[in-house]
């Protein structure tokens, strides 16, 4: 946004005239965006927050003013919620260094003049283009313990204690994060873009100055491409957090096995909208959860300080 | 300096670069074995009768039961993948055509209109990114309920889209619409045309990678989206493809948790619900690879 945007000459113009120009029309483009605004966020989060205060559930009558006591219960007694929020932690946060991580290769690796670019990067795409729901189907299938190819493989190489993978409440969730490690399509393409934008010539200079790859991976393409990381590493982890999809194919909804894929938007969503539809507590839920990312999220600003190198192009 | 400039030689033919592009075709080959590898059971899968597919993991058939496989799974009561497409497309347009108006509307305004205030409007709507859906559903779902538009032509699923509520969108086409040749503008006003005949004419139409993107987002997005419909769909009339393979999952369950899955008619059932995607991948590709691409160094 660093360009002149707009038709005006930086002339000043009073309120007047700059409304005629200009104002009118943003509103009038703009308008469903800030009805919108108003309709789809304003309102629901505000209604959330009431809803919170209450013990309200759907189809109950009455709802009564309980204060604070929903966050209360949330936070020191349901171990559920507990649970979900931490599963969803570390879902997250290993899912998402995985990603990072073999998007960044993949990347790289496309990006250093290899023949047939186009094959390797529709290749590494499919998995983006295999419809989720299948995505975990297909993977169910791949990693079933007594039926599936990857045990068959692991036996004929004499592994005699067969992982259960996702049939096991203590493999469960490792196996939930394996499989989303290969959702790095969309990911890979924003990198493979910020490393093409590096010219050429600093590697050259750095080539004839001696640097070693490591070093010119190191001193040129960190620093160049850590605004474009800082962008993925925000985008993942919100991902992860919410994910849904994935851990609803593979626990059945319920977080199965025993609520080892039992994701916090799992548990909100058996809470509000499976019987007996406690939208108060839920309500709660939604705020606490709410919390946590933005808090995380200010953490990750505060932390991209200390490795995003601004102006460098 | 220039005596080590004289003996180096040019770097792309030295012993090491080329240790270094085998290593590197090694280990393209390598994922791309790994990001193949689902796919390839998938269809061997598919290939297999039931009794194979669902009781051995064998790298080839020993079976080949394709054909019966599919009559199979497209003479199932409840598997009517026509209308469950049909239902898929028909939320995809609705919420496309809406998304694509709106925050194309809404992205020209922020691109072309200069006046106190912009910045913190538009930081106002970037910052709703940061909101999970999870707290904003509540009231939502609550509201359709109540006012008896749960399962009303699909109206829960794609209500929002009309009302620019993507915010990525609108940052999409701000962006693209930045990038447009001023003079253009400033020639079409001079003669006369609306602004909205200038959007709809000129600025719209030089638009076409960001609508694809959208479109392509769009159509994976509906197709993978299983939170949607988990709660507004109860119908079988309205199931969308989703429920596709589910119908397969949980064909010989019978409420305890081992239960044995016909893994054959489950990948019949997914192969057919990845044809379109596939098709409409192999139709885009080229305009999603470059807008992407785009939008991400520009974030």
């Amino acid at each position: 946004m660093n360009r002149m945007e707009g038709t005006l000459k930086p002339r000043k113009l009073s309120f007047r005239q700059n409304f005629h120009r200009n104002y009118k029309h943003f509103l009038f483009f703009g308008a469903m965006a800030i009805i919108g605004f108003f309709l789809f966020y304003f309102y629901p989060i505000i209604r959330t927050f009431i809803l919170s205060l209450t013990d309200k559930t759907l189809y109950g009558g009455t709802s009564e003013f309980v204060g604070f006591e929903n966050y209360m219960y949330a936070l020191t007694k349901d171990a559920m919620f507990a649970k979900s929020i931490q599963q969803s932690l570390i879902f997250a946060v290993i899912s998402g260094v995985f990603v990072l991580i073999t998007s960044l290769v993949l990347a790289m690796l496309l990006n250093s003049k290899v023949k047939m670019l186009g094959t390797f990067r529709t290749i590494y795409f499919l998995p983006f283009i295999i419809p989720s729901f299948a995505v975990g189907a297909v993977y169910k299938n791949l990693l079933n313990p007594s039926t599936g190819l990857i045990n068959n493989i692991l036996s004929v190489l004499g592994v005699s204690d067969l992982p259960l993978w996702y049939a096991s409440p203590s493999s469960a969730l490792f196996t939930m994060i394996l499989i989303s490690s290969f959702g790095f399509g969309v990911k890979m393409v924003v990198f493979l873009a910020a490393l093409q934008e590096i010219p050429e010539e600093y590697y050259e200079v750095a080539e004839l100055e001696g640097a070693s790859k490591w070093q010119q991976f190191y001193k040129i393409t960190l620093p160049m491409i850590s605004p474009i990381i800082f962008f993925n590493v925000i985008l993942i982890t919100i991902d992860g957090l919410r994910s849904f999809s994935l851990a609803f194919v593979m626990g059945n909804g319920s977080g199965w096995p025993s609520n080892s894929t039992l994701l916090f938007p799992i548990y909100m969503f058996m809470t509000a909208f499976n019987m007996p539809f406690r939208l108060g507590y839920a309500a709660a839920m939604a705020w606490l959860f709410f919390l946590i990312i933005l808090g995380l999220t200010l953490v990750q600003f505060a932390l991209s300080k200390l490795y995003v190198k601004k102006d460098l192009r | 300096m220039a005596e080590r400039v004289m003996h180096l030689k040019p770097y792309e033919k030295t012993k090491e670069a080329k240790t270094r592009r085998v290593f590197t075709y090694i280990l393209l080959v390598v994922f791309s074995l790994i990001a193949l590898l689902p796919l390839y059971y998938l269809i061997i899968t598919a290939m297999k009768d039931l009794a194979e597919a669902s009781t051995q993991a064998t790298m080839f058939p020993h079976s080949f039961a394709l054909f019966d496989n599919f009559r199979f799974v497209l003479s199932h009561p409840d598997y009517n993948v026509v209308r469950m497409f049909l239902n898929t497309m028909l939320i995809f347009v609705l919420k496309a055509t809406g998304t694509i108006l709106t925050c194309s509307l809404a992205g020209y305004g922020f691109a072309m209109f200069k006046f106190p205030g912009k910045k913190i409007i538009f930081f106002a709507l970037l910052s709703t990114m940061m909101i999970p859906g999870e707290l904003l559903g509540v009231p939502i779902y609550e509201f359709m309920v109540n006012t008896g538009l749960k399962e009303v032509a699909f109206i829960p699923l794609w209500i929002a889209s009309w009302f620019a509520t993507d915010v990525f969108v609108i940052f999409l086409f701000k962006q693209f619409f930045e990038t447009l040749p001023k003079p253009l503008i400033e020639a079409a006003r001079m003669e006369g045309a609306s602004e909205l005949g200038i959007f709809f004419r000129i600025a719209l139409p030089l638009n076409k990678p960001a609508i694809v993107t959208v479109i392509l987002l769009y159509f994976v997005g509906t197709y993978n989206d299983l939170y949607g419909p988990a709660l507004y769909i109860s119908d079988k009339s309205n199931w969308v493809m989703a429920n596709s393979i589910t119908i397969f999952e949980n064909l010989y369950q019978s409420g305890s948790s081992s239960y044995l899955v016909p893994w054959n008619y489950v990948s019949v059932a997914t192969l057919i619900a990845m044809v379109p995607v596939v098709l409409l991948f192999a139709f885009l590709q080229k305009q999603f690879m470059q807008s992407v691409a785009g939008t991400g160094i520009k974030g």
